[in-house]
Parts: C-alpha cells; structure tokens; sequence
C-alpha cells in the first residue's frame, strides 16, 4: 500500500478543519447521549384532607366537689302534673315544639344489644331504650304508628355534645347518671339501674371480679370509660390485668380470640355479650352502681319533665315491666329475679338553678 | 534505538525519542485505547442493558403490587357492603369478593417471590394479613347474619387490617418506584465511561494521524483512517441504538408506566370510597371518620384521572362515571345525615330510593359498576405496553455490546498495521 504526499498548504488546512469537526460531532454526540437527563415516575397521590370545622375553645366544665360526686345524683325536676294530653301540650312548650315538627330526635346507640341495637334483618333499631322512646314519642304524638322518631346512632362520646348543640331532643343510650353530667345536661329520673359487672367464659372458674384478681387475669375494658377507671383502681384490684379497647364490643371479640379473660362494663351491655356469645356469663354481684337516665338540654326543663310524668305513668302502669319482659327476660339475658328493682324517683331540683336543696 | 526518557514523577516523556519508538509508543497507545473501547464499551451497554433490565422488573412488580392493593381494597369494599344488607348479600358480590381474595392472595405469593430485602418480608407478612383479615370478615359475616351486633367490632378489625396490608403494599409501590427511577438514573450515567474512552480514541487516532501526515509526508494512512472511520461509523451507529434505548425507557416511563401507576391509583382510591361510603351507614353516627376518608379518596380518584386523561386521554370517561357516582354518594350522605337511614342504606346498596320517594337521586351502583368497568378498561392495556416499551428499549442493545467489543479488537489490529507501515520504513 502507497502513500500519497500533501501538495500544498491549503490541503493540510482542509484536513485540520475536517480533523477537528469530526472530533467534535464524535463528542458532542456522546455527551448528549451521556448527559440526557433521566425521566422519573411521578410522587404517590396523598388525596386532600377536607377543612374541618375547627372546635370552638371552650373553658373546662366546672368539676364537681367529692362530696357531690359520691352523692346521690339521681333527683331530677318535679314531673308535670298531671301529665298533659298530646293534643293538649303548653303552647310554647318544647314538647308543642316537637309535636309541630313531627320529628322527635334522639341519640341512640346502635351496637349495644337488648337495649339500642340495629336489627339487620329489619334494619330497625330496636331495645330497651328504644321501647322507652316510644313512650314519649307516643305521649307527644298521641301514637307511634306513622314513626315520628328519627334515629341519630351516635357514640358515647357524643352523647353530651349533641344534647349541647341541640342536634337531639333526647338521649337515650345507657347514660349514667352522674354529678359532672348534671352539670352539662339534664336528667330524668332513673329508668334502668344497672351497675358494673363482669363477663367471664362459662367453666373458667371465675365467680366475681375479687376471683379475677386473685388470678391476676386479664380483664378488659373501654379505654376512657368508666368502667377502666374502676378496674384500673389498684387498691381494690392490685392483680388485675387491664386490657384497654377502643370499644367495649371490641372487648367480647378480645375474649373470643383468647386475648383478654374476662371484660368489664354495664352489666346492661354484658346481657347483651352474654346472649351473642352463649359460652360466656355475666357473674358476680354489680361492684358499683350505674343509674341510668334520659338526657336533655340544660334548658330544657320542662321537657325533663314532661319526661319524668312519662316515665312515672310508664313504670305505674306496668308498661316498664312489660319492657323489661321483653329485652331482658324473654331473650333469656336476665332471670325474672335478677332484673333490678327501680329506686324510687326523688324529685328535687330547683326549676330555676337546677341545684339540689 | 533511543529509549523513552523518564522525567520527573510518573510522567513518561517522548521528546528527544527516536521515530521507531515514537510510532511503537503511538500505536500501543492506540491500541491499547481501543482495546479499552472494547472492553468498557462491552461492560458499559452491558450495564446500560442491565439497568433499563432491572427498572422494567421494579415497574412490572410496582404493576403487579398496585393490583393487589387494588384487588384488596376492592373486596373490602365487597365485604363493607356485604355487612350492610346483612343476611341479604347479593351471591354475585359474595363471588366476586371471593375472586378477589384468590387472586389477591396469589398476587402477593408472586410479589413476594419477585421482591427481595425488606420489600419481600413486607409482602410475605401482608400475606399473612390477608388470612387473617378474611377470619375477622367471617366472623363479622357470621354474627351480623344471627343480627349479633359484635359482628360490627369483626368489621372494624378487618377494616384495620386491610388498612395495614394496603400500607404495606403502598411502601413496596414506594420502594418499586424508587427503583424504577434509580434503575433509569443508571443507565442514563452508564454512558460516561464509554463517552471518555471514545473521545480519547478519536483524538488518538486523530492525532496520530495527523502526525504520520505531517511527519512523514504522506496524505492518507489508509489502516489508521479506516480505524477512525470504523469507531465513527461504530459511534454513529451507537449513539443512535442508545439514544434510541434511553428515549424507549423514559418514553415507556412517562407514557404507558405512569399511565398505569395513575389509574391504578385511581382504581385503588375509587373501590376505598365505595368501602368508606358503606362504613359511613354501617357505624351510623359514629361515621365521621369514613366520611372525611371518603374526601381523601374521591380526591385521588379526581386528581389520577385528571393526570390519566390530561397527558393520556386514558381514564376521561371514568372519570365523568366517578363523578356520578359522586352525586349518588352525595345524596345518601344526604339521606342519612337527614336522619333516614333507611332511604340512605337502601340507595347505597340498591340504587333505589323507595324510602325516600320524591327524591332525584343518581343511581350509585349502576355508577360506580360503570367506573369500575371504565377505570379497568382504562387500565387494561398500560401493564402490557409497559412491558412491550421496555423490551424496545433494550432490542439490540446486546448485539451492540459485541459489536463494540469486536471493533475495538479490530480497530487496534488496524491501528497496529497503520503505524507498522511507517516503522517498517526504519528496519
């Protein structure tokens, strides 16, 4: 193979021009290649959390002394008298209120069987809380048939609120009553006294919550309640294990999956366990005593009580026992002896101020 | 012979060296240079094959993820309204909850199996979880269907559950598209090495080149021009393969794979809000939580659809069908929080509104059966043409390695008799 020999300069220059574009189209093509930004896939959807209303700052509820709290907090207002006909209310009245709108609303719960549970074959709400709304529906409208109740299902930590904001007439939804409640709402006189008990598995040994102690079992309970506190009380349970739930049916599906030995609460609410798991018992006696009332506004007086005439003539004409027959007898939670007598109401608070002589 | 001076450091000096040693020192230079195009170039594509690889496995397990978490919260949602009518469960939707679970399950089994580290003890315990979330849907089924309240606190467990799968199965999507995007990171940076390699060879052999023209009065090597003009031809031929494999892999990236991480994010937040929607009427009063829940996931469901459709013009009529849906949804919340729970239960699971006559409202069922279908159609295409875009991106990639690696070897043979033919003048 020959080479051939440059003829001039002009050649040479040619060839440098060449030389140098072709090295620069050689490096320039690489870097692009090399320095082309890489696509990336696009962050997760987190979704928009919608703006709620922010809740109004309000001084804490004034607390009750020692002394009213371990008294007795059971006495409500005087009951009208006599108790005015449906077609004859107060004109003014909240009852004429009700009456004129043709809604009584009132706070329930959904979930606690024999007293305020949805029935999912009827899809109704039903217990014995329930049956007790009828009554003042049916003493506010003349009758229940055209249904003037509308049932809001709420927790039991609404309970206070809704009656505050008027967002119910009434609630009926295992309420205790109790000096702190008093201060934020009103009372009817007793309708059920209940009182905390324990459910235990049949055959587990136990007899009473002292049993559960000796055995340092695992008892659980509503986180926040009541119920927690009295258990959590370790002068009187040094032993216990307390398992806290968020909700007390939480505590039946706790015992059903071996977690938990026993569970504590309402011995109302325990019925309820004990008739939808049939291996477990309510046992022992109640260990505290739990009244339960109708609730309703601070300002409505005179509908605690129309209310409390209600209940009287409800109790007088042995409609209460046919209630009781019902939810708690009849669906074999409760022996006939072991359904709790009512104490006799007390009515003496001061229209006015509410307070106790 | 004189030999190369050694001056001070490392550096190795020619000047004052012999021509014989100066073409020997050239062309092992060029040699040596071309040799390393072989070997880097090989290793490089190599590498970029590898990378391109690996972010099309993490984009089918990111797919194949997403469409587990969509097939669980779907049988959530079955089961949520299942609860709701109680004993009256249609037998289509007590089908489909089932299909759901079987495939879920056999999804997770192939995630796991694909997944490695961390991601794989993930999905094996949101396998886990699904046994024990269908447990806690049976107990819940069993005692709603005796009208046992408690079945309520099963639903509300199984709902916890499946929230921990689907938080599960959302950091492997997380980890998926991490890797995804790395993967691409690497092999775009996978060029650098060859980059250097092939510029040092032309201007090498450029150079040399030049020199022999000059030094030795001679217009054209032939070998050497034909070495330049092969590594230009090979350097053509590659920038255009990589070029043409990196725009498939960020194509297939922007298009079909983001298309299906959308939808199926849509698809995902949808079936939530129908759960949401029926775990509103199931803890009635106490729902407030599913409500705002509802809100979280409608606004997926608008913001996926808005991007599906916008760069897509995917999703754009599932879109409107949510929409509708939405209006159905409206007027139950409407319903219940009126106080007729009834009419709300009653238009939530049967799109009816006996309850409530007089009323106007969108059929939710019919709507949302039709998002269903919409959003899976939507859906339908994007895995496979993920899939189809990633395998463009790597075709000849491989035959490209060997061919590097071939044309260096040859360039450096060419290199050696270019310069030979001068040194041969010396003998």
């Amino acid at each position: 193979m020959s080479d051939s020999r440059p003829t001039d300069q002009r050649t040479t220059a040619l060839r440098r021009t060449a030389l140098r574009r072709m090295l620069g189209l050689a490096a320039a093509s690489t870097l692009v290649v090399a320095c082309a930004g890489s696509t990336s896939l696009p962050s997760e959807f987190t979704g928009v959390v919608p703006e709620t209303t922010p809740t109004p700052t309000t001084l804490p509820p004034p607390e009750c002394t020692d002394a009213a709290g371990k008294a007795d907090n059971t006495p409500t207002y005087t009951p009208l008298d006599p108790l005015p006909a449906p077609d004859d209310l107060p004109s003014g009245s909240r009852m004429q209120e009700i009456r004129d709108s043709g809604r009584l609303v009132v706070g329930v719960s959904g979930d606690t069987l024999l007293f305020g549970a949805r029935n999912p074959f009827t899809q109704q709400i039903e217990g014995f809380d329930i049956d007790i709304l009828r009554e003042v529906e049916r003493a506010i409208f003349g009758d229940t048939s055209d249904d003037h109740i509308e049932f809001r299902v709420i927790t039991y930590a609404d309970r206070l609120p809704n009656l505050e904001s008027g967002a119910v007439d009434v609630v009926a939804h295992t309420m205790t009553i109790n000096c702190r409640r008093w201060l934020r709402i009103n009372f009817s006189s007793v309708y059920y006294q209940a009182g905390q008990k324990v459910l235990v598995k049949k055959g587990s040994g136990f007899t009473d919550v002292a049993s559960l102690d000796a055995a340092s079992a695992r008892v659980c309970a509503p986180e926040g309640s009541t119920n927690i506190d009295e258990i959590n009380n370790r002068k009187k349970y040094p032993n216990v294990i307390v398992v806290g739930k968020p909700d007390i049916s939480d505590c039946l599906v706790a015992m059903q999956q071996g977690l938990a030995d026993a569970t504590t609460g309402d011995d109302t609410v325990l019925a309820g366990f004990a008739v939808q798991d049939p291996n477990t018992e309510v046992v022992g006696d109640a260990f505290t005593e739990e009244p339960y009332g109708l609730g309703f506004n601070k300002a409505d007086v005179e509908l605690t009580q129309f209310v409390n005439a209600v209940l009287a003539a409800v109790i007088s004409s042995g409609r209460w026992q046919e209630i009781a027959d019902t939810w708690l007898i009849n669906s074999g939670a409760l022996t006939a002896d072991a359904v709790p007598a009512l104490p006799s109401p007390v009515y003496a608070r001061d229209l006015v101020t509410g307070e106790l002589p | 012979m004189a030999q190369p001076v050694m001056t001070s450091g490392s550096s190795l000096s020619l000047r004052g060296a012999s021509s014989p040693t100066k073409l020997r020192a050239a062309s092992l230079a060029t040699a040596g240079l071309a040799i390393l195009l072989s070997v880097v170039g090989f290793t490089s594509v190599g590498s970029r094959h590898s990378s391109i690889d690996a972010a099309a496995a993490s984009a089918a397990q990111l797919i194949r993820v997403q469409d587990v978490r969509v097939l669980v919260v779907e049988a959530d949602s079955l089961a949520s309204r299942a609860y709701l009518v109680g004993g009256q469960e249609d037998p289509a939707q007590r089908v489909a909850y089932d299909q759901s679970l079987e495939a879920a399950a056999s999804g997770l089994v192939d995630a796991a199996a694909a997944a490695s580290g961390g991601d794989a003890d993930l999905l094996q315990a949101a396998n886990a979880k699904l046994g024990t979330y269908i447990g806690l849907v049976e107990q819940a089924r069993a005692n709603n269907r005796q009208g046992y309240p408690v079945g309520a606190a099963y639903q509300r467990q199984a709902r916890t559950i499946n929230e921990s799968i689907v938080a599960d199965l959302r950091s492997v999507e997380a980890d998926a598209r991490t890797s995804v995007d790395s993967n691409l990171a690497d092999a775009h940076r996978s060029s650098w090495s060859i980059v250097l390699v092939t510029i040092m060879l032309v201007a090498a052999i450029g150079a040399g080149g030049w020199w022999l023209a000059l030094r030795w009065r001679r217009l054209v090597n032939v070998p050497l021009a034909a070495a330049g003009l092969l590594v230009l031809l090979t350097l053509t031929i590659g920038v255009g393969l990589n070029a043409s494999a990196m725009n498939d892999a960020d194509a297939t990236v922007e298009g079909s794979l983001t298309t299906a991480d959308t939808l199926a994010q849509a698809r995902a937040a949808g079936f939530d809000a129908r759960s949401n929607e029926a775990l509103t009427l199931i803890y009635r009063g106490s729902g407030q939580a599913y409500a705002s829940a509802w809100q979280v996931s409608s606004s997926i469901v608008g913001a996926a659809f808005d991007r599906a459709c916008g760069e897509r013009s995917l999703g754009c009529n599932a879109s409107s069908v949510f929409a509708n849906y939405s209006d159905g949804y409206a007027v139950v919340r409407a319903l219940d929080d009126g106080g007729n729970w009834d009419a709300a239960v009653e238009l939530s699971t049967t799109g009816r509104t006996t309850a409530a006559e007089g009323i106007d409202a969108p059929d939710p069922v019919a709507a949302f059966e039709v998002f269903s279908s919409a959003s899976a159609s939507a859906i339908s295409g994007e895995a496979g043409a993920t899939a189809t875009g990633f395998a463009a991106a790597v075709d000849g990639l491989s035959t490209l390695r060997w061919v590097i690696a071939a044309v260096g070897l040859l360039v450096a043979g060419l290199a050696l008799a270019g310069y030979g033919q001068r040194s041969k003048e010396y003998r």
